[in-house]
C-alpha cells in the first residue's frame, strides 16, 4: 500500500492509477526485445575474449578461424576504419584491443559466420599469443608509486574533492574523534535480458542497428567515430528493453561497433547476442568502494568535522567513473549538517571488470557508509539512531557540504519521523536489545536516510526534448530520445501529455526511441526522465494548446478562457457545448494548423568549483528514509528481512503504480546488495559467471514493503515532480545492516552481509578451487 | 529425413497437434525461438536459474532451456503465445491480473511469470501467500521486487474459472 | 551454446544397455545438471532415458523402490514416500526451484555426486541401495559406497542407474531435515543435516540415524554419532556432546580449512537443532 502525505491535488490523470502503456504487449509475449529481431540472411557475430586480465598481445593468428567452413569474417583492431577507443570523458575503452588486454572481458577479435555454432568454434580457433603483465586488483594499492601501471600516465582515473570550513579546527573542537572504514562490493546490473543487437547495412552506405540500447545518442556517437561515418548515416532503434538499470550504455557502444563492423565488412545483417556468461564477463559493474571516514563530534552528538577518503575501483576504463564518483563526493557526508568537511575520492584503474553507471550512481556505497556510521556514532554518545540523525539532519535553508543552500522544503527529517513512527522505531530498537539476549533468532530494526541531487547536476548540460503529434482522430503519438527500459517512462511521460492535452492515456501511443526521428535528449540516467522529459512534454503541449485553443473557441463560440480539455473532449463552461478531440484535430488540420510540436526543456543551471568542491551541485534534491526489520539466525548467520518501510519525497507522484513499483524494485535490489550479490574476482579473474552463483533476491526473500510518499511539489518539476528511480535502491542495504547490528550487537562494515560476515563479523576467503569448478575441468 | 539428430516426433503445442523433425541438439527454448519463431519465451541464463524461459510441459512449469527438443515427444507444451492466440484481443485472466496490478515492468520475466502462475493455479486454485512465493521462487525479476506480482497472482486466483484453465490440463499425467 | 554429436532415445532398457555398452554415451534424464554442464564441454553423445519407464515409485515389503528418472516433484508429492520416507520427500521439496523439481530426477541428483546433493543425506538415512544395470547384468551397491568422492561415483560409462531401493523408515521416528542456504529459496546447499530418532517412553533413544551433506567430502552417515545416542536418555548435554562430536569428526576428516571457522560452529548449532527437532521434545532437560 502506498500512503500519502500530501497537499490537495486537482489533476485528472496525474497521480492516478494508470495501466502501463506497454503492458498488453508484454503479458502476451508480443513485445519485441533485442534478441527477438532477425533478418533474412543474417550472420552470427561472436567475440573472442582476453585470456588474461592484463597482458601484452604478441600476436593474433586468425588463419585457422578464417578457413573454417561457414566463416564470413574475422576482424581485429586493424580492421577498424576510425577511432579504436571511445569514452565520454576519457576515450580509453577499446572496441578491440590493439596491443594490451586490461581485463577478462576485453575483446581481441570478432567473427561472423553462418551459424552461432560456427562462429563460436571459429572464435575458439583464434590464437592469441600473450606476455602476461602484473595484475592490479586493488584500487587503493593501484595508486601507490610502486604499483604496476595500466597506463603510462599512471592508474589515477579521477580525483574529486570537497573542502568546506577548517577540518583541523573541526577536529580540535570535537569531544570525540573516530575513524571507521567501510567497503562495498562489485555488483552486476543483472538486467534479466542479456545484450543483443542486429546490425543491418543499409542504403546510403549507412547502418541500422536495433537492440538493447539504453542511451542511443551516446552509442551512436561512438559507432560514428569508430566506423568513420557521419551521424546521420547511423540509425539506432531501441528494442523493448528487458531492464537496464544504467547497464546498457558503454557495453552496448562496444557491441554495436563490433556488429556494425562485421555487417559492413560482410554486407549482410549480423546478429550478436550475449549469453549470460558473456554478459557477466564483459558488461560493466557497480564500483566497489573502500571508504575511510574520520569524524569529529561533540559529546551531545553534534557533527563537527568529517574527513573522508574513498577509493573507487574503475577497472581499466574511465567510462562514467568520473561522474559516478562526483555524485559520491557531493553526497559523501550524508544528509547531515557538517561544518567542516574534507573529502577526497579517487577512482583508480585496475584489471578488474570495468565499472560505470548503475542505478544509484555512486550513492549506494556512500549511503552504506554514512548510515552505518551514524548508528555507530549514536552508540558512542548514547543516543538512539533516530535521535542522532535528527540532531544533525539537513533542514530548510541548511547548507550542504558543497556550500549549497537548500532553498526548498527539506523533508529528510520528516521522512525519518514517518517511517520511525509507523514501526514504533524507538521503542522497538530498545526492546530488541533487551529481548534478544537469550534468543537464537534475534530481531533487529534499522534506519537509513539520504538526500540525493536530481538529474545530472554539474556533470553536464541538462536538456531534453519530447515530440508530440496529435492525429486527426484525436489520438496522440509521443516520442522522445529518453527511453523506457522497464522503469515506466513511457507511461509517466504519457501521463504528463494526457494531463496537459486533456486526453486519456489509452489514446496515447508512445514510440520507442529512434535516432533518426528524434533529437538527442541526453541520456536516460540520473533519475532525470520524469523531471526533464516531463517538463519538455509540458512545454510541447502548451505550444499545441496555444494553436488549437482558438479553433476550439471558434467552433464552440465561446471565449478561450472558458474551454476545458478533459477526457478526449473539449467543452465550454459558458456554452455547455461539447467538441470531440478528433473533430477539433481534424478542423485544425483543415485550417493548415500544425498538430506537431517539439517540446524542449533546459534544466536550471548549476555551479561547481572543482578545486574547492563548492557550488550549487544540483538544481534540487530529493529526500528519503527507509526502515528495515530483520530476524537473524545466530546459529547460521542467516538473515531474513521481515518488513520494510520506504518513504520518499518525490515532489509529486505522476504515475502512482509506476512509483510504487520503482520503490518495491529498488528495495529488492538493495536487499540483494545487502545480503547476496557480489561479482567476485580473484586477481582480475571472475569467480562466477551466471545466476547459479551470482545470487539475486527471489520471491521468497522480499518482505512486505510499505511505501509512503511525501509530496512537496518542486517549483521546477513537472507538476512538482522530482525523481524516484535511484533513491529507491540506495537505502535498503544500510537499513538492513543497521537492523542486523540491532539484532546481534555485531557491526559489519563490509557488504555483502554473507552468512560468514553476519556470524563471525568477517569474510572467509577461499584459497582453493571450488569443487564444482574442479569437476567441470575434469569433465572437459 | 528423420535421423538421429533430427528425430521426427509428435507433440502438442499450444493446443495444436504437431508432428515435426526437431533438432536433437537444441534445447526446447532454442527450438521455440529459432525454429518456430515463438520469441515470447525469453532466454535469460540458459542454466535454469532465472525462469524467463518457463513453459508448461504437461501442465507443469519447466525451464525450456533445460529440456532437449526431443524430450517433448508426446508432451503438451504451452507457451505464452498460446495463452493469448496471436492477433487475439481477449486476454487470459492471469494476463489481465498482471496488467491490473502493474506487475509488468521491463516485461522480460513476464511470460515466464505468467506461465508459472498458470501452472500454480492449475494445481492450487486458492494458493496462500507462502505458496505463491514458493511457486515463483524460480522466476527471477529484477524490476518489480515481486510485490505487484504477488498481488497479480492473488487477483488472478480470484478471477479464474475452470474454463480458463481447461485447455492447459490436456495431457496432464497423474503424479 | 551446447552441442550434441548424437542423440538416442531408446524405448527399452535392453536397447539402452546395448547403446551404453559402446561406452560413448552420456546419460540424460531431466537435464537439469547435464545441460548446464554441456555449456562447458565439447559436443557429446547423449542417451535419453526418458522413455524407459524409470519414473516409478513402488512399495515392496520393507522397502520402497524409486526409479532413477522419478522427478523431485514426484517424490516430494508421492504418498508412499511421504509416509515411509518422509525425510526424502522433504529433501526433494527443497531442491532448486519448482521448475527444476519438475524436471530434475533423483538419479541425476545422486549420479552427479555433488557433496551438497539435497537428496543424498535423506537416502542415506533409509539405507538406500543403488540398483545398476549394464549389459553384464544387474548389481546393487550401497549408496554409501556408490559415491566415491566429490563428483565421482563407481558408475562406469556402461552402467545405467535403474532405481533406488530404500528401507522404510520407522513409523514412530521423529525426523528433522535442515538445509542451509544463503537465500530463503533456491539454494545450493551450504550444509544439509538429516536426523531420524526413535525414543521410548522413558525418553531413551532406541534408534538414531544421522546423515549430513557438505560436511564431509561426500554425503555421509555418521555412525559415531548414532552410536553415541543409542541407549541414552535425551538430555541437553547428550545433544551438545553429539553436536560437538560431529564437528570434531568433520575436522578430523578434512582438517582445518578456510571455511572451518564458519562451518564448525554452524555444524554444532544445526546438529543440535536437528536433534532437538527429531526428538520432538520442546524443552530438552538439562
Amino acid at each position: 500500500m502506498a500512503d500519502y502525505q500530501s497537499d490537495d491535488k486537482c489533476f485528472n490523470v496525474v497521480g492516478s492509477r494508470v495501466i502501463r502503456v506497454d503492458a498488453v504487449d508484454k503479458v502476451t509475449g508480443r513485445a519485441k526485445y533485442g534478441a527477438d529481431y532477425n533478418a533474412l540472411g543474417q550472420l552470427y557475430g561472436v567475440s573472442k575474449y582476453a585470456d588474461y586480465p592484463h597482458a601484452k598481445i604478441k600476436s593474433i593468428n586468425i588463419a585457422k578461424a578464417k578457413s573454417l567452413d561457414g566463416v564470413r569474417a574475422v576482424l581485429t583492431h586493424e580492421n577498424i576504419p576510425g577511432e579504436k577507443s571511445f569514452g565520454a570523458i576519457t576515450a580509453n575503452q577499446m572496441v578491440m584491443c590493439t596491443d594490451t588486454v586490461r581485463f577478462m572481458g576485453d575483446v581481441v577479435a570478432i567473427v561472423a559466420a553462418e551459424s552461432q555454432e560456427i562462429a563460436e568454434k571459429a572464435a575458439d580457433l583464434i590464437e592469441v599469443d600473450y606476455d602476461e603483465l602484473p595484475v592490479v586488483s586493488d584500487p587503493e594499492q593501484a595508486l601507490a608509486d610502486e604499483s604496476p601501471r595500466l597506463y603510462e600516465t599512471g592508474n589515477l582515473c579521477f580525483h574529486h574533492k570537497v573542502r568546506k570550513g577548517d577540518i583541523e579546527k573541526g577536529f580540535a573542537h570535537s569531544d570525540i574523534v573516530v575513524e571507521r572504514d567501510y567497503s562495498t562490493q562489485r555488483i552486476e546490473h543483472s538486467y534479466l535480458e542479456p545484450e543483443a543487437v542486429l546490425a543491418e547495412p543499409g542504403e546510403n552506405g549507412g547502418i541500422t542497428i536495433v537492440g538493447t540500447l539504453q542511451n542511443l545518442y551516446n552509442i551512436r556517437r561512438v559507432v560514428a567515430r569508430v566506423l568513420n561515418l557521419p551521424l546521420n548515416r547511423i540509425r539506432l532503434i531501441q528494442a523493448t528493453l528487458g531492464g537496464s538499470f544504467g547497464g546498457k550504455d558503454e557495453v552496448m557502444s562496444s557491441i554495436c561497433c563490433r556488429a556494425a563492423l562485421l555487417a559492413m565488412t560482410c554486407g549482410r545483417p549480423v546478429k550478436m547476442t550475449n549469453s549470460r556468461e558473456q554478459s557477466m564477463r564483459e558488461s560493466y559493474k557497480r564500483h566497489p568502494y573502500k571508504m575511510k571516514y574520520k569524524v569529529g563530534l561533540s559529546k551531545d552528538g553534534i557533527l563537527q568535522a568529517m574527513e573522508i577518503k574513498v577509493y573507487a575501483d574503475a577497472g581499466p576504463y574511465s567510462a562514467m567513473s568520473p561522474f559516478v564518483t562526483w555524485r559520491s563526493v557531493v553526497q559523501a557526508t550524508g544528509p547531515y549538517i557538517v561544518p567542516n568537511v574534507k573529502t577526497d575520492i579517487y577512482a583508480a584503474y585496475t584489471n578488474n571488470c570495468y565499472t560505470s553507471a548503475m542505478r544509484g550512481f555512486g550513492s549506494p556505497q556512500i549511503c552504506f557508509a554514512t548510515e552505518s556510521l551514524m548508528d555507530e556514532l549514536a552508540e558512542l554518545v548514547g543516543l538512539d539512531p533516530l535521535e542522532i540523525r535528527l540532531k544533525n539532519i539537513l533542514t530548510d535553508g541548511s547548507t550542504t557540504a558543497t556550500g549549497q543552500t537548500l532553498n526548498h522544503k527539506v523533508s529528510v527529517g520528516e521522512a525519518l519521523n514517518i517511517v520511525s513512527k509507523k514501526a514504533d522505531f524507538k521503542a522497538r530498537w530498545q526492546e530488541n536489545r533487551r529481548q534478544n539476549i537469550n534468543q537464537v533468532i534475534k530481531k533487529g530494526i534499522g534506519l537509513s536516510c539520504s538526500y540525493r541531487g536530481v538529474s545530472l547536476g554539474a556533470e553536464g548540460t541538462d536538456a531534453a526534448g519530447v515530440g508530440i503529434s496529435i492525429q486527426t482522430d484525436g489520438s496522440v503519438v509521443v516520442y522522445t530520445g529518453l527511453v523506457d527500459m522497464g522503469q515506466g517512462a513511457a507511461t509517466t511521460i504519457s501521463i504528463v501529455v494526457a494531463e496537459e492535452l486533456g486526453v486519456t492515456v489509452d489514446r496515447i501511443r508512445f514510440l520507442n526511441a529512434d535516432t533518426t526521428a528524434i533529437p538527442d535528449s541526453g541520456p536516460t540516467v540520473a533519475s532525470r526522465t520524469s523531471f526533464m522529459a516531463g517538463n519538455a512534454a509540458k512545454n510541447g503541449c502548451a505550444e499545441l494548446l496555444k494553436r488549437i485553443k482558438p479553433v476550439a473557441a471558434e467552433i464552440l463560440s465561446c471565449p478561450e478562457s472558458s474551454l476545458e480539455f478533459k477526457d478526449n473532449k473539449i467543452s465550454s463552461r459558458v456554452t455547455n457545448k461539447n467538441l470531440d478531440y478528433g473533430e477539433l484535430a481534424a478542423a485544425c488540420f483543415r485550417k493548415g494548423i500544425s498538430l506537431f510540436s517539439h517540446g524542449w526543456y533546459k534544466g536550471p543551471t548549476t555551479t561547481w568549483d572543482e578545486h574547492t568542491g563548492q557550488g550549487d551541485a544540483y538544481f534540487t534534491f530529493v529526500y528519503a528514509a527507509n526502515l528495515a526489520e530483520v530476524e537473524v539466525d545466530t546459529v547460521t548467520g542467516q538473515v531474513k528481512v521481515t518488513r520494510f518501510i520506504s518513504s520518499h519525497d518525490l515532489g509529486r507522484t505522476l504515475n502512482l503504480n509506476g512509483a510504487k513499483g520503482q520503490v518495491y524494485g529498488g528495495v529488492a535490489m538493495g536487499l540483494g546488495y545487502a545480503l547476496f550479490e557480489e561479482y567476485g574476482q580473484d586477481d582480475g579473474r571472475p569467480l562466477l559467471e551466471n545466476f547459479d552463483e551470482y545470487l539475486l533476491a527471489t520471491s521468497c526473500d522480499v518482505p512486505e514493503i510499505d511505501v509512503i510518499f511525501i509530496e512537496n511539489p518542486d517549483l521546477l518539476g513537472p507538476h512538482g515532480a522530482k525523481s524516484l528511480g535511484e533513491p529507491a535502491c540506495e537505502l535498503a542495504a544500510p537499513a538492513i545492516a543497521n537492523a542486523i547490528t540491532n539484532a546481534t550487537g555485531l557491526r559489519v562494515r563490509e557488504l555483502p552481509l554473507t552468512l560468514e560476515r553476519v556470524l563471525l563479523g568477517k569474510a572467509l576467503s577461499r584459497k582453493e578451487t571450488r569443487g564444482s569448478l574442479k569437476a567441470r575441468s575434469r569433465k572437459q | 529425413m528423420s535421423s538421429d539428430l533430427t528425430p521426427k516426433i509428435k507433440f502438442r503445442l499450444n493446443g495444436i497437434d504437431m508432428e515435426k523433425e526437431v533438432p536433437a541438439g537444441w534445447t526446447l527454448l532454442r527450438y521455440l525461438r529459432e525454429e518456430l519463431g515463438l520469441t515470447g519465451t525469453k532466454c535469460g541464463c540458459e542454466i535454469g536459474e532465472c525462469g524467463a524461459c518457463t513453459v508448461l510441459m504437461n501442465g507443469k512449469p519447466v525451464n525450456s532451456c533445460l529440456v532437449m527438443a526431443p524430450q517433448i515427444e508426446n508432451a503438451s507444451i504451452w507457451t505464452i503465445e498460446g495463452v493469448t492466440p496471436p492477433g487475439g484481443t481477449a486476454l487470459h485472466p492471469v494476463q489481465k491480473a498482471f496488467i491490473e496490478c502493474d506487475a509488468v515492468h521491463c516485461g522480460f520475466c513476464t511470460p515466464g511469470m505468467v506461465m508459472t502462475t498458470i501452472g500454480l493455479l492449475l494445481q492450487n486454485k486458492k494458493p496462500d501467500n507462502s505458496q505463491i512465493k514458493q511457486a515463483l521462487a524460480g522466476n527471477l525479476c529484477r524490476c518489480t521486487g515481486y510485490i505487484q506480482i504477488f498481488e497479480a497472482v492473488r487477483l488472478a486466483a480470484a478471477m479464474i474459472s475452470e474454463n480458463d484453465m481447461r485447455p492447459f490440463r490436456e495431457n496432464i499425467s497423474e503424479n | 551454446m551446447i552441442s550434441v554429436e548424437s542423440y538416442k532415445r531408446p524405448e527399452t532398457i535392453a536397447e539402452a544397455l546395448k547403446l551404453l555398452k559402446t561406452g560413448k554415451f552420456g546419460i540424460i534424464a531431466g537435464g537439469t545438471d547435464v545441460i548446464p554442464q554441456m555449456r562447458h564441454t565439447p559436443a557429446r553423445s547423449l542417451l535419453d532415458i526418458g522413455k524407459l519407464g524409470l519414473d516409478f515409485v513402488r512399495e515392496n515389503d520393507n522397502t520402497v523402490e524409486i526409479g532413477a528418472a522419478a522427478t523431485h516433484s514426484q517424490i516430494q508429492n508421492n504418498p508412499l514416500i511421504q509416509r515411509f520416507l518422509p525425510l526424502l520427500s522433504t529433501a526433494c521439496g527443497l531442491v532448486g526451484s519448482w521448475q527444476i523439481r519438475n524436471r530434475g530426477t533423483i538419479g541425476g541428483n545422486i549420479v552427479n555426486a555433488s557433496p551438497c546433493a539435497d537428496s543424498a543425506p535423506a537416502l542415506l538415512i533409509y539405507d538406500t541401495k543403488v540398483v545398476l544395470l549394464s549389459s553384464q547384468g544387474r548389481r546393487s551397491v550401497n549408496l554409501s559406497e556408490f559415491i566415491k568422492k566429490p563428483y565421482l561415483t563407481v558408475l562406469t560409462a556402461k552402467d545405467l542407474v535403474h532405481s533406488f531401493v530404500c528401507q522404510k523408515g520407522d513409523d514412530s521416528a521423529g525426523n528433522s531435515f535442515i538445509k542451509l542456504g544463503r537465500r530463503q529459496a533456491v539454494n545450493i546447499s551450504r550444509m544439509t543435516i538429516a536426523v531420524s530418532l526413535v525414543r521410548d517412553d522413558s525418553n531413551k533413544i532406541t534408534m538414531a540415524k544421522i546423515a549430513v551433506g557438505s560436511v564431509f567430502p561426500t554425503p555421509t552417515r555418521i555412525s559415531e554419532l548414532e552410536n553415541k545416542l543409542i541407549g541414552q536418555i535425551v538430555s541437553k548435554e547428550l545433544f551438545d556432546e553429539t553436536a560437538d562430536l560431529a564437528a570434531d569428526l568433520m575436522i578430523k576428516a578434512s582438517g582445518v580449512r578456510w571455511s572451518t571457522p564458519y562451518k564448525k560452529p554452524v555444524l554444532i548449532g544445526l546438529m543440535r537443532r536437528a536433534l532437538v527437532g527429531a526428538s520432538g521434545i520442546k524443552e530438552i532437560p538439562a
